[in-house]
């Protein structure tokens, strides 16, 4: 019965109620989008990779190398030897190796010249491997394997022909034409940075860059690039991953590469790199969370505001309640209902507009920035900033709601 | 044996609370049997509010004793004196006798509600009630403000009237109301509370009404503030 009142209270009120309802929405709209890309881009990035021991590239920033081996954002600046790569493999405690090359794209999305051990090699998340949703790894020359999200969002099917262009613009100019690649797999779903990578073949990068120089294909060379495809034998990569045979020697072979003499090399550690990354990331975050939670503050004081300039407007109506029998401490509690049915609403309202800009940005995001953001927000985490949001309106509407009650013990038959 | 007073009141002093001056209501003895309509008459000022207040259990009394149905409101707990007044209790006023914002129905199931009378047995007597009272059963979906002045203060009695209460205070339901609604309102109330055996006590100061009642009192001839301190 309450509950009926205080809605029919607010519905009469509602140009006031509105405005408060849309205050409210703007400010948990950005409170839940703060948490809910915080949670998911810590997740999201955790995610990326997992049994790698090492990532090994040019002698960088730590930041810079785990940005373009694991993430293929940014480029790399240097790249490695192909020599100081085959010393790598065949170091003793070594028990395996993937060599990576960036650089090239399609469509805004980062080609990567590996080797077919990639696909079973490759772990993220929980130590999961790759699956292919369809097709297989490369076999012949010029296959290329799509990640998820390339395949879906350009709409390409096994045996399609594609293009790849040389640097990371989403419109290039120079395209490698003389060299159409096919799609010979389709990588199943992983919510990493491979959902949006093509992968190739190692060679298949050497042939298509062979007649290129500083950037530009050599006008001599305009023909067909089938017949090159020989003797391509890569002359660098841009990193490599590599797994130990005996995890306790990570930090010996670390050391051995920083210290390697003919090249400037340099080791990292993805997990230490990863939560690196995160803690630069997190004062950004944890600003942001904090203007999120001082606009809610003030949108809830703008709330308590409302409500406690309709207790002039309700002394009338106060004392009639009160007449027709109802406690004072009800009229505690109804205004209380109102407060938390406004925040509620406005809860709901931003909850869908969260939801909504997800689905929207989800594309963006993903391609731009590598953050895969799930739009299925409603978390345990999520209900518990709720929860604290509707605790804190519980709080704050005491303000107006115990001045009510106090109307209400005071309230004679007929104020005027 | 013998049923109780409407109301009983035996050397009834009220005092604002904190203030140290003469009492605003000091009445020796008045008593209102079951069924009787008493005209309540007296200037403003005099005490006729208060003693509304005190009868309703909104304010409790200083000093002395009052029973209503043979219950001492004092002694009641804030509690069980909102029961006591939500279903024995009905009041009707001069204006503001309806939430503004609840249809006419959903105003009397709410009192049906605090009254513990169940909504059936509400929406029954309502449409009784509104027969009794001369209004169209259209009117309870409306919302108070889509009502004439006089059927709001009709919709005022059915609202008070809806627990089937022992007691209905009118504090000056008339006085918003032109010679020609009100002579109609008091017919209508008289008709109405006669036909639920309530005990009435109306309050006005318009002697011109007082010929309607079966008794006729004025606040002068009750309460005697000065007279009380010798």
């Amino acid at each position: 019965m309450l509950t009926r009142i205080a809605l029919h209270s607010l519905a009469s009120r509602r140009t006031t109620a509105l405005i408060t309802v849309f205050s409210i929405t703007v400010s948990l709209f950005v409170l839940l989008g703060i948490s809910h890309i915080r949670h998911e881009a810590k997740h999201s990035f955790g995610q990326a990779v997992s049994g790698v021991d090492l990532i090994v590239g040019p002698r960088t920033g730590q930041l810079n190398l785990l940005l373009y081996a694991v993430f293929h954002l940014g480029n790399a600046t240097n790249n490695i030897d192909w020599k100081s790569y085959e010393i790598l493999k065949d170091h003793p405690d070594v028990a395996w190796s993937i060599p990576l090359s960036l650089g090239d794209s399609h469509q805004g999305y980062p080609v990567l010249g590996t080797i077919p051990e990639y696909f079973h090699l490759f772990r993220y998340g929980q130590r999961q491997a790759l699956a292919f949703f369809s097709g297989q790894a490369f076999k012949r020359p010029y296959d290329v394997v799509l990640g998820a999200e390339v395949a879906s969002a350009l709409n390409y099917n096994i045996g399609d022909k594609l293009v790849l262009a040389h640097g990371m613009a989403t419109t290039s100019f120079s395209l490698h034409q003389n060299s159409p690649f096919q799609v010979s797999g389709i990588l199943a779903p992983t919510g990493t940075p491979v959902d949006r990578t093509l992968h190739i073949d190692l060679s298949d990068l050497k042939a298509i860059h062979q007649d290129w120089q500083s950037g530009t294909l050599a006008p001599s060379h305009q023909h067909d690039n089938s017949d090159h495809h020989f003797n391509t034998e890569p002359e660098s990569v841009t990193a490599v991953m590599v797994g130990m045979k005996n995890r306790l020697t990570t930090f010996n072979l670390q050391r051995e590469i920083n210290n390697y003499q003919d090249e400037a090399l340099m080791a990292i550690l993805p997990g230490i790199a990863l939560s690196e990354l995160w803690q630069m990331m997190s004062w950004v975050e944890k600003t942001l969370g904090f203007i999120a939670l001082l606009v809610l503050f003030a949108s809830l004081l703008g709330l308590a505001t409302m409500l406690l300039s309709t207790l002039q407007q309700r002394r009338r109506e106060t004392a009639l309640l009160r007449v027709l029998g109802l406690r004072p401490l009800a009229l505690l509690v109804l205004l209380e209902l109102e407060a938390l049915l406004l925040v509620a609403t406005g809860a709901i309202a931003a909850i869908s507009l969260l939801k909504a800009g997800l689905i929207m940005t989800q594309p963006l995001l993903s391609q731009r920035y590598g953050l895969f953001l799930s739009e299925h927000i409603l978390t345990g985490h999520l209900l518990n900033t709720l929860g604290l949001v509707f605790a804190a309106t519980f709080v704050i509407a005491l303000l107006p709601a115990v001045s009510a009650y106090r109307q209400g013990l005071h309230s004679s038959l007929q104020p005027r | 044996m013998l049923s109780p007073s409407a109301i009983a009141i035996e050397n009834l002093v009220f005092r604002y609370p904190g203030k140290t001056a003469a009492p605003v209501l000091s009445i020796r003895h008045w008593q209102v049997e079951p069924g009787q309509r008493v005209f309540l008459s007296g200037p403003s000022g005099g005490g006729k509010t208060t003693l509304l207040n005190l009868l309703a259990g909104v304010t409790t009394a200083t000093d002395g004793k009052l029973e209503v149905l043979g219950v001492e409101l004092a002694k009641l707990s804030n509690r069980q004196r909102d029961r006591f007044r939500a279903s024995h209790i009905g009041m009707v006023f001069q204006q503001f006798n309806l939430i503004p914002y609840l249809s006419i129905l959903d105003n009397l199931l709410l009192a049906a509600r605090l009254g513990g009378t169940s909504s059936t047995t509400a929406k029954k007597r309502a449409i009784s009630l509104f027969t009794a009272l001369g209004l169209d059963n259209d009117i309870l979906a409306k919302r108070p403000e889509h009502l004439s002045t006089g059927q709001q203060q009709r919709a005022a009695i059915a609202r008070a009237l809806v627990n089937a209460p022992a007691i209905l205070l009118a504090d000056e339901p008339t006085s918003a109301l032109d010679n020609v609604l009100r002579d109609n309102f008091i017919q209508h109330l008289l008709t109405a509370t006669e036909e639920w055996n309530s005990t009435l006590i109306f309050v006005s100061h318009d002697h011109n009404l007082s010929h309607c009642f079966q008794q006729a009192v004025s606040m002068q001839a009750i309460n005697r503030p000065e007279t009380r301190e010798c």
